[in-house]
């Protein structure tokens, strides 16, 4: 009896780490989608408006609905408003530290993110602009090859799971 | 400075700690304090009390400006371009910070400043009440008349229009205020940040920032409709015509003009005209001789 009981935990467990993967993956779509509208809003912002970026980042934040990075655009315009000796850069990889490591995007997804921070913030305005076009076009491929390969890698996660437990319980009894 | 003074911490915070620290600890009224310099590889230098102020401590290096450009700019240069074009950038509290270094000419225009070495903080003082004396002069019975300032550069006539602008705004126990539009080419007048003009200009005040003199003067006039129209450095001969033609709507006008006195301004191909053809009535002529803002003379057409 105790083996049954311990053979369904065993493949249960190893199934809610095979859905909880899959999830994870659905999830960094939804969010690379909400960079990228994101994105598009910053840059009609410097475009249309000329905002400077402690603004366009706290108006944008309370437009966009998202509740994984709304800490880090508030912390961000907060920090630069309050004209410390640190650089754009630093507060910007400082705050992805802090706030997205939990998200559900990949290291790198945080790593193109920061590497927009290296462009920001002392440029002009076009160059603001072809640098913000040129990360939204790396985050169209990566949103485009995500979609493509989410319905496989759930199917895998979810077999391999399931084998995986399977196979733990078969050694184990 | 004590640094709890609003105005300080204002004035501050754009500098770098090494600097910050040191302007708050300095024994220094901040109203005596008229600008701050920073040249790079050069000490900061400092105007207080028109007297200059070498603080050889410090040595301006890129990186504090660079640090200051960035707390300036909000960490968003792009968000000044047409500002650095011109050289200078308003700040909260209505301090001006001109820059230098290398010009970009574009079509012959100066696109934008790069490489900037050179910062120049102004701090802007509002004097209320300077207008006291010359307010009388400039109204016949309750009515104002067109004024215009005459001055040198540096003798308070943009200090002196802008009290006008207040008291007559506001209006005073002689007279009743007014409706007054104020175009602000430069920023000077209302030293608008993002728009909210950070002088007091007055409660019944509407301020076009940072627009040509002559188009903004009409743009007023349809979309504001003010009683009294106040421009600063009158100088284009379409200024002028743009003065006539609001002068026609039956609105009165306050500016101020560059010149030693009335004779100059009469010998000025371009400027002549204000007088020649008795656009304004009363002129109010400043100079240095007992310091900033010493009324030389009054003189009135009427």
């Amino acid at each position: 009896m105790l083996k049954i009981v311990g053979s369904i935990l065993i493949i249960s467990g190893s199934f809610a780490w095979g859905y909880m993967k899959c999830t994870n993956a659905k999830a960094r779509i939804v969010q690379l989608n909400i960079i990228k509208k994101v994105m598009i809003m910053l840059r009609g912002e410097i475009k249309y408006a000329g905002t400077a970026l402690p603004d366009a980042l706290e108006s944008i934040s309370n437009r966009v609905a998202m509740i994984f990075a709304k800490d880090f655009f508030i912390n961000v315009s907060k920090e630069l408003n309050e004209m410390s000796e640190k650089t754009f850069k630093t507060i910007w990889y400082e705050n992805i530290n802090k706030y997205l490591k939990t998200s559900a995007l990949e290291n790198t997804d945080l790593e193109q993110f920061k590497n927009l921070g290296d462009n920001l913030g002392y440029l002009d305005k076009d160059m603001h602009l072809n640098t913000i076009d040129l990360y939204l076009e790396h985050l169209n491929m990566d949103i485009k090859l995500a979609n493509e390969e989410i319905a496989q890698k759930c199917k895998v996660y979810k077999s391999v799971s399931v084998a995986v437990g399977v196979f733990i319980t078969i050694i184990i009894i | 400075m004590k640094c709890e003074d609003k105005r300080i911490v204002e004035v501050c915070r754009i500098f770098p700690d090494i600097i910050r620290t040191t302007l708050i600890y300095q024994d220094m009224d901040f109203n005596k304090l008229q600008e701050i310099r920073l040249r790079i590889n050069q000490p900061l230098i400092c105007i207080y009390d028109n007297r200059e102020v070498i603080i050889h401590r410090i040595t301006i290096t890129q990186q504090i400006i660079r640090e200051t450009m960035e707390h300036v700019s909000n960490y968003s240069l792009y968000a000044f371009e047409e500002e650095i074009k011109q050289g200078f950038i308003t700040i909260t509290g209505g301090h001006r910070v001109g820059i230098a270094g290398k010009a970009i000419i574009e079509n012959g225009f100066v696109k934008t400043i790069k490489y900037i070495s050179f910062i120049n903080v102004r701090l802007s003082h509002q004097i209320k009440g300077c207008s006291d004396k010359v307010l009388g002069f400039a109204h016949k019975e309750d009515r104002l008349m067109h004024t215009l300032i005459i001055s040198p550069p540096g003798c308070g006539k943009t200090t002196l229009l802008r009290d006008m602008i207040r008291q007559i705004s506001n209006g005073t126990s002689d007279y009743c205020g007014q409706t007054v539009g104020v175009v602000d080419e430069r920023s000077e007048i209302g030293a608008c940040y993002m728009g909210i003009p950070q002088n007091d200009l007055g409660i019944r005040t509407d301020v076009l920032d940072c627009c040509p003199k002559d188009e903004g003067m009409i743009m007023l006039i349809r979309s504001m409709s003010p009683k009294v129209i106040a421009v600063d450095e009158i100088g284009k001969a379409s200024d002028i015509e743009a003065i006539e033609y609001i002068m026609n709507c039956g609105c009165t006008v306050i500016g101020s003009v560059h010149g030693d006195s009335y004779e100059d301004i009469k010998q000025k191909p371009i400027l002549n005209r204000l007088i020649s053809e008795k656009l304004f009535n009363r002129f109010i002529i400043l100079s240095k001789e007992n310091g900033v803002g010493t009324i030389k003379d009054l003189i009135s057409l009427e």
